[in-house]
């Protein structure tokens, strides 16, 4: 069992550098479109690490102890700009490295590092303004298409998944699953769907699909678990007196009697109900998806909760439907009839709350209602080889649909690079003006590390930076490096973009970690480490 | 101007295209072709479906009619399409429930693109790649399914514009009918029932509505805001804009059951005081009014 200990300066910036060095170097050469990945052996197997978020994850610990605490910060910033943005964990692992590293230099050279990271702080915020300002609208299917291939590096996949975003649209529900051959595969299927199922095969019918449908259906949500046979009486009275044939009944769950009351020949001939359950696991995911069946139906749940009963449904308690269908583990409609204004309304709602929402699961959370409101969705079954490939192969979808949706939201910006390495330029321009030793070092600093993803994309491409960097000085400010073609070239015309959002938040983050990085001065470390299986 | 009045057999009409030789005229008990020498409307589903009426609530020609004979119809329970002028039809899959359409519109480049758009009443649009072969439902960003009308950019290859009116507002399409954006209204003006494009639209980004509640209302900048426009009082079942002999932009309007004709000042005159079921746009500058008792009535501007 290790000991426990305190390291101190300088021990804690060299195990730090170490840190963020070796997993600097596990990461570097999978950025550009001409990437090196490195392979991880997990048990017996091998895995094409081809990302430098799934790296980061990949990598739970370093050997020692101290150098793992530089691992750590810098795996927290990849884990969560893969998370939340999708991409740029290279773009973050190569800024946070040259940032630190450059700050050390300064620090040796008699710089504080708490003025030095203030310094830092404060650019940040314009940096970022400028970088989004020169972000452009995305237009059309073809670049979508050039983003996604900026993504995943893969043809196939980039064309498919552009046109299925450019399908569902930015908050559109993508669902991406393992697909039975080699290639890519995407549908768009009508309405939303709901995890949960019917809560009785017999509901479903018998055709090898065990799926049930129905036309034109009424629709009631409670949140009830019905117990008797005789529960379900006055309901059953108030359908059938209205006219109603064909029932969706959203239930928490319902007992055996109750299903044979439901599936009674004399009242199927009349009635035909399918009854079904929402599998949540928290009470605020049912309540929500209460309230977007509801919106989308025109239902007003019938809910135990405030006190109700099924005695006291009233016709208008019923929501519509124009197609309904359910099997054993999901549920879903399409073109409910509830009041498009409100739909749109509630639409509104969740995308503020989405544009807000800091914490990733919430975002996830809404971004799985607002799909639902869509109309429609989408899915994408990856295929591959083997079923390591495709694992690998569903990640890389995923992410790139995330930065996609990051790309509509924000824009995207000339990529290869040359974006951060304009900012730099910019940066560079007025050094004059500084007067405290810390706010130049900041300012060399920032300009060396925005220069850092250019550098390494060159490297990985077997090319000389130095040239390259030194031609693109008197070049526009759309010309940068085709590592593809393997010269200058216009990089808005060869249709070589990157994510605005992607590359603000690979900036934001890898400077905010490093500049922290800097102050660290001591390294507390446990007898008994806690293990952490997410970065 | 001149008139010249065309015959059909009395019937509610709900949608007339002109091809270079025929009228067609969508009505409740079928499609009517109208040769312009005879005068007489034959009825084009009698080979297809002889013993019933099938209520035709829209029609589009191919834009290479002459060539292709491609008609699209669209029916009660989806869509019907011809390869030949009408002699004979095909009756096209659609999911169920089958759908009620309401509007069509055939891309300006239907020949060698194939996409063509069906609204629905409940159903929201749905979008055929294939020269109206096949047809599915594309109504992702679309809160309302209850589509009235529906209306396409003169250059719709090129920038893919599409703009459906719905009873709760517009929704403007710019990937060719797949993704739908709702568009800011005036309140109370959310049932828009009829579109209409300036012919000039790529220029002017200019935008008709009309209201089933207060009228015209008309967009500038491509549907982001509206204003309302004066005209005369009523429900405005059908807009037109087109370009008059003299080069002006001229609008048309069904309200309630008149048709009127905005001059070059801005005022409506009243071309037709009663029983107009239909505005639509002819060949050569011209309107063509479909009358209750089912004639179709020609009107150069």
């Amino acid at each position: 069992m290790p000991k426990p200990k305190v390291v101190e300066q300088p021990r804690t910036r060299e195990a730090i550098s170490r840190g963020v060095d070796t997993l600097v170097k596990a990461i570097a050469p999978t950025l550009g479109p001409l990437p090196r990945p490195p392979v991880a052996r997990n048990q017996n197997r091998l895995e094409l690490l081809d990302d430098g978020g799934v790296i980061a994850r990949r990598l739970i610990a370093l050997p020692d102890r101290e150098d793992d605490v530089g691992a750590m910060l810098l795996r927290q910033v990849l884990w969560q700009a893969h998370q939340e943005v999708g991409d740029g964990a290279a773009t973050a692992a190569v800024i946070y490295h040259a940032t630190f590293n450059e700050g050390l230099r300064f620090i040796a050279a008699g710089a504080n590092a708490m003025r030095l990271r203030s310094h830092l702080m404060a650019w940040l915020p314009e940096l970022r303004r400028r970088l989004l300002l020169n972000a452009r609208i995305l237009t059309g299917q073809s670049q979508l298409r050039d983003i996604a291939f900026a993504v995943c590096y893969d043809e196939e996949m980039a064309a498919a998944l552009a046109e299925v975003i450019d399908t569902v649209g930015q908050h559109g529900q993508v669902d991406v699953r393992a697909g039975h051959g080699r290639g890519i595969e995407h549908e768009f299927v009508d309405g939303a769907y709901w995890p949960g199922g019917a809560l009785s095969k017999t509901m479903l019918r018998v055709d090898g699909r065990q799926l049930a449908e129905m036309e034109d259906a009424a629709i009631l949500i409670t949140d009830m678990d019905i117990e008797e046979g005789r529960d379900l009486v006055p309901l059953l009275q108030l359908a059938l007196r209205k006219g109603i044939t064909d029932l969706l009944l959203i239930v928490k769950s319902i007992s055996d009697v109750g299903i044979g009351v439901l599936m009674e020949e004399r009242v199927r001939e009349k009635l035909r109900t399918i009854a079904v359950k929402l599998d949540h696991q928290k009470i605020d995911d049912f309540n929500q998806s209460y309230q977007d069946i509801g919106i989308l139906t025109g239902a007003q749940p019938v809910l135990d909760a405030a006190g109700q009963s099924l005695a006291d449904v009233t016709l208008d308690d019923f929501g519509r439907a124009r197609w309904v269908w359910a099997d054993d583990s999901n549920f879903g409609f399409a073109s409910g009839k509830g009041d498009p204004l409100q739909i749109r309304t509630h639409a509104q709602r969740l995308r503020r709350a989405y544009a807000q929402a800091v914490d990733s699961d919430n975002n996830v959370r809404l971004l799985d209602r607002l799909g639902k409101l869509q109309g429609g969705l989408a899915t994408v079954r990856v295929g591959g080889i083997a079923e390591d490939e495709i694992r690998s192969r569903r990640d890389q979808a995923e992410r790139t649909v995330r930065a996609l949706r990051g790309a509509l939201e924000g824009g995207v910006v000339i990529g290869g690079g040359v974006s951060l390495l304009r900012l730099s330029e910019w940066l560079l321009a007025d050094h004059a003006s500084d007067e405290e030793m810390e706010a130049r070092a900041a300012r060399q600093m920032l300009a060396r590390a925005l220069t850092a993803p250019i550098r390494t994309l060159l490297e990985n491409a077997g090319v000389e930076p130095g040239e390259v960097l030194a031609r693109l000085r008197e070049t526009s400010e759309c010309c940068g490096y085709d590592v593809m073609r393997g010269d200058i070239a216009d990089l808005a015309q060869a249709g070589i973009w990157d994510v605005a959002q992607v590359q603000a938040e690979a900036l934001q983050r890898a400077v905010t970690s490093a500049a922290l990085a800097l102050t660290i001065d001591v390294m507390v470390l446990h007898r008994e480490p806690e293990i952490m299986t997410d970065p | 101007m001149s008139e010249r009045d065309h015959t059909v057999a009395a019937d509610r009409t709900h949608a007339v295209v002109e091809s270079m030789s025929a009228l067609y005229v969508a009505r409740q008990s079928g499609l009517y072709r109208h040769k312009r020498e005879d005068g007489v409307g034959r009825n084009l589903y009698q080979s297809w479906q002889p013993d019933q009426a099938v209520a035709t609530m829209a029609v589009a020609l191919s834009p290479d009619y002459d060539a292709d004979g491609i008609i699209v119809a669209g029916i009660n329970g989806g869509v019907a399409r011809s390869i030949d002028g009408g002699e004979h039809w095909e009756a096209l899959p659609f999911r169920s429930p089958p759908p009620l359409v309401t509007c069509l519109a055939l891309s300006p480049s239907f020949t060698t693109d194939g996409i063509a758009l069906a609204g629905a009443f409940e159903d929201g649009v749905f979008r055929s790649e294939d020269g109206g072969r096949s047809w599915r439902a594309f109504n992702f960003g679309l809160f309302d399914h209850n589509v009235f009308c529906l209306a396409l950019s003169p250059r719709f290859a090129e920038d893919k514009l599409a703009f459906v009116g719905t009873s709760s507002g517009i929704y403007r399409s710019e990937n060719g009918g797949r993704f739908w954006r709702d568009l800011p209204m005036p309140r109370g003006d959310e049932t828009v029932l009829s579109l209409a494009l300036s012919p000039q639209y790529n220029i002017d980004s200019t935008v008709f509505a009309g209201a089933e509640a207060h009228g015209l209302l008309r967009s500038s900048d491509g549907g982001a805001s509206w204003q309302r426009l004066n005209a005369p009082a009523g429900e405005l079942n059908a807009v037109v804009a087109l370009t008059a002999a003299d080069g002006n932009l001229r609008l048309a309007a069904q309200i309630d059951e008149s048709a009127y004709v905005s001059g070059d000042d801005g005022v409506w005159r009243e071309i037709a005081a009663a029983d107009v079921h239909v505005v639509a746009a002819g060949r050569n500058e011209s309107l063509l009014l479909g009358l209750a008792d089912g004639s179709v009535r020609r009107v150069t501007l």
